[in-house]
């Protein structure tokens, strides 16, 4: 017992070798320990508890590695994505760069016209009639617009100055 | 970052090029839609572009003087499935309202309706008329580069 007290002592003055810890260790473990050293049995025990946790593995990441690689290939993956979606719309055969290659393009029904003079024949026809239904619909609104110019009272009065102006000089 | 910065605006400005032509896709998706007729003129003469002499009388935009035509083209529904007539014109609509189009006109004259629309871009205009008579719904788009001075 007397040894143990020892052994404490020289624990907490920090100069007890490894084998004296061991010992220490032992004694606090059993379950029957004087109950003077009853208070230090936790502070041992936890020693134990701590001793049984595994600490995770931890790894230094190399910051090297960390930094470059990951901008890198998203750098890689997003100038393949850009390149396809440019190679999609370049290369569409749909695209109005494919249409410029004859002057007229005419589908009629779903079916081609591959006759260039046909096709010009009739897309002028459509393009005449549209602007035919155009020209007609607006025609009222023309017809308006041109009352409504020739309703203006400054014009109006204008035109009556001119007249009386021209008026007097004959009189005169 | 400056990378994926690039990068970045580079897919978005390819995004926005792609999503601001719906009316473009309305017109390839119809094309050789046997219900429909399509028609595509690239570059317009003189005597094709008189309607547009006459815009220069009856609008502030004179249209002639100041640009070149970059082409025009036709999309022409031939059908009496009203169904699909409407399903048509909503189409349009929403392909015009997508490509931020600005309405400048609606005209109804009988049965006729013609709806005008426009869209300025860079040095680009685009000019498309909607005519809805019954029995067909047609769609013409002009498109023009204003000339430098």
């Amino acid at each position: 017992m007397e040894n143990i007290d020892k052994l404490l002592d020289k624990y907490f003055d920090g100069i007890t070798s490894d084998k004296e810890e061991i010992i220490l260790k032992e004694y606090f473990s059993k379950e029957d320990i004087s109950p003077q050293h009853e208070m230090y049995k936790p502070l041992f025990s936890a020693f134990e508890r701590e001793k049984q946790i595994v600490a995770p593995k931890f790894t230094i990441p190399d910051e090297r590695n960390e930094k470059k690689s990951l901008p890198k290939r998203i750098w890689i993956t997003a100038a393949s994505v850009a390149a396809a979606i440019l190679l999609i719309i370049l290369l569409n055969p749909l695209s109005k760069n494919a249409k410029t290659e004859n002057n007229y393009l005419v589908y009629i029904n779903g079916k081609e016209i591959t006759n260039q003079e046909k096709a010009q024949q009739y897309a002028e026809e459509m393009f005449m009639k549209a602007e035919e239904i155009i020209r007609v619909s607006y025609h009222p609104f023309e017809e308006t617009k041109a009352i409504k110019a020739e309703m203006d009272a400054d014009k109006i009065f204008n035109d009556l100055s001119v007249e009386i102006n021209n008026i007097e000089s004959i009189i005169q | 970052m400056k990378k994926i910065t690039t990068i970045l605006c580079l897919l978005f400005v390819v995004a926005a090029t792609v999503s601001a032509q719906q009316l473009e896709k309305l017109f390839e998706k119809y094309m050789e839609d046997e219900r429909f007729n399509y028609v595509y003129q690239k570059r317009p003469s003189v005597m094709d572009r008189l309607n547009d002499i006459n815009e220069v009388y009856s609008s502030t935009v004179t249209i002639y003087n100041t640009s070149e035509s970059l082409g025009r083209q036709m999309l022409t529904l031939n059908s009496a499935d009203a169904a699909l007539e409407e399903n048509f014109s909503k189409e349009v609509v929403n392909a015009l309202k997508a490509d931020k189009y600005e309405q400048v006109s609606i005209v109804r004259n009988g049965k006729n309706r013609v709806e005008k629309y426009e869209k300025k871009t860079g040095n680009r205009l685009s000019k498309v008329s909607f005519i809805k008579n019954p029995g067909n719904v047609m769609v013409s788009w002009n498109e023009y580069e204003t000339k430098k001075k």
